[in-house]
């Protein structure tokens, strides 16, 4: 069952479309990762699913509410961490996740008990009674979360919930999304640039770019419906040199510059033996900086979508 | 009840955060401050009982809607400057319900500087046996200019980007209803003026208190300023309703 739906949803502002007939699919339960370089129209869908911009044209629905019909259903499904998280400093988090749990109707009885639930699985337990001003970027987040489950919502929206954060703050939320997808059945719609953070947490992507859904599934059905390459991931110094170099010492392998520092090797028969093309390399002159053996990432896949897109425009 | 909720939230923060703390004490001292000249300066202490009653209404009303029109302007172009209008929109939340959490929340200086002033025009008023009526006036005629204040504030609030640009439209608004009040008699003196003293609420106000207080006249004469303080007031919230429903976050 699809949990989040959207039919042809367009937002367009003075001047610019935002979003164009969007077709979206989130599968109950799934953790989605929603993927697109700056400005291609994450956010503006984000705030359009959760009832804060108003669709051009289209349909959309998320939890089985739809969104001009049943406003108010679709806002009490849904737990949106925005990208920029805003707090009242004076606050303590208790006092804060008690304001939202009385905005979204949670009732008083379980309000106290859900809210010191909450605290201990965002590991804030320690500071309930200090004032958010003086919480960390990455205790904010955190807290940030919480507010977004407060309600027990059945999709948690998250618009770049790690970024600004240490590696050790990304794990630590990374962490939280995959035990509320498990423990609260959430399911959790990631909005992220972060791709291999995505590539690892998210059971499909939807990516989007310049307002259009370019593709939408696994990254493996993603790679083979592109017919992206496996085989050997070369990181060089010169892309195109190293592909001449490849294509003269292995005549019957698919040779593929992914950027001007990447290419892909895959050969017809058999995996190329490494030492060999690395000698070759090296002795014609090219830096070899990493060799990678395996199926095309979902960084690959991104590329080759929002490269396609550019260049087919 | 999510109204209540938005309005407690405002209010918890004008009493407890430690500028909210700062502004109650503040006006306090001021109005003491009032009381004491009014009392002791030689000059000030000639003055007619009326007219010191009528001096202290004017200085509550300046100050409280003063604080009125702060507290709204930090409404929208508040929570957008801090980030949380995003999370405060994507709640189940109605527009009308957001509007009327502002609402409350911005008359609460003024029913806290009424609650704190009382006391103070009681002493000044002390024997004229006019102290029931004066207060009756000022809160009930403060209460809707307040209300009309932190409408229109409220609804200009929701367009501005920042707190600066809010709290700077807010002391436009402010200054630009204070002027027949401060410059009433050189006003006066040409139909611009006298249009101006006419449909400016605050003139509204201030005249009711000083043809009440000063020259005790009954409510009759105070009905067609009391439409105008209304006509303002009205407009305000119709004005807000409009513009909190299309706010946005760009």
């Amino acid at each position: 069952m699809n949990v989040i739906e959207t039919q042809d949803l367009t937002k367009v502002f003075p001047g610019r479309t935002a979003v164009a007939n969007l077709n979206l699919e989130v599968r109950e339960g799934e953790i989605y990762g929603f993927l697109g370089p700056n400005g291609a129209g994450k956010t503006t869908t984000i705030r359009m699913l959760a009832g804060i911009l108003r669709p051009t044209s289209g349909r959309a629905s998320v939890a089985g509410h739809d969104l001009r019909a049943d406003l108010d259903g679709v806002r009490a499904s849904i737990g949106l961490l925005p990208e920029s998280i805003g707090y009242y400093g004076w606050m303590t988090p208790v006092e804060y996740l008690r304001f939202f749990a009385d905005l979204y109707g949670v009732r008083p009885a379980e309000a106290p008990g859900r809210i010191a639930g909450l605290m201990k699985q965002v590991g804030l337990s320690d500071r309930q009674q200090s004032r958010m001003a003086t919480f960390s970027r990455g205790m904010r987040a955190r807290l940030g979360i919480a507010r977004a489950l407060v309600h027990r919502p059945r999709v948690v929206i998250l618009d770049e919930p790690t970024l600004g954060l240490d590696p050790l703050g990304q794990r630590d939320i990374l962490e939280l999304m995959q035990h509320v997808n498990r423990e609260e059945g959430a399911t959790i719609f990631l909005s992220s640039h972060a791709l291999d953070q995505v590539g690892h947490l998210c059971t499909r992507v939807g990516i989007l770019n310049e307002g259009h859904l370019v593709a939408q599934g696994t990254a493996a059905d993603l790679s083979r419906r592109l017919e992206l390459p496996s085989g050997l991931h070369l990181t060089v110094s010169d892309a195109g040199l190293a592909q001449q170099i490849v294509g003269r010492l292995h005549r019957d392998a698919g040779v593929a510059v992914v950027d001007p520092a990447r290419l892909v090797v895959t050969p017809t028969h058999g995996e190329p033996r490494v030492d060999a093309l690395v000698r070759a390399l090296v002795q014609a002159g090219v830096e070899v900086r990493e060799v990678v053996s395996g199926t095309p990432s979902l960084e690959d896949v991104f590329f080759a979508l929002v490269r396609g897109e550019r260049s087919a425009a | 009840m999510k109204t209540r909720t938005l309005s407690a939230r405002i209010l918890r923060e004008l009493a407890f955060s430690p500028k909210g703390l700062a502004w109650l004490p503040a006006f306090s001292i001021l109005l003491s401050l009032l009381v004491y000249l009014f009392l002791t300066n030689v000059d000030l202490s000639l003055m007619d009982q009326k007219t010191m009653m009528f001096m202290t209404a004017q200085a509550i009303l300046l100050l409280g809607i003063l604080a009125v029109a702060v507290v709204a302007a930090d409404s929208v172009a508040g929570e957008r400057e801090r980030g949380t209008l995003e999370a405060l929109l994507a709640a189940p939340v109605t527009r009308d319900q957001l509007l009327g959490g502002y609402l409350a929340g911005a008359l609460a200086p003024w029913l806290a500087m009424a609650v704190i002033a009382l006391p103070y025009l009681a002493v000044v008023s002390a024997g004229t046996g006019g102290f029931l009526v004066s207060a009756a006036y000022l809160l009930g005629t403060g209460a809707l200019l307040a209300l009309g204040v932190a409408a229109w504030t409220v609804g200009l609030s929701a367009r501005s980007d920042s707190l600066r640009n809010g709290i700077l439209i807010a002391l436009v608004v402010y200054a630009g209803l204070a002027v027949p009040a401060v410059l009433s008699s050189a006003l006066r003196g040409n139909w611009v003026g006298r249009a101006y003293d006419f449909v400016d609420p605050l003139s509204n106000v201030m005249n009711t208190l000083d043809s009440v207080i000063i020259d005790e006249q009954g409510f009759s004469l105070q009905v067609v300023r009391l439409l105008m303080l209304a006509a303002f007031t009205g407009a305000g919230l119709l004005f807000a309703r409009r513009r909190i429903v299309t706010v946005s976050l760009s």
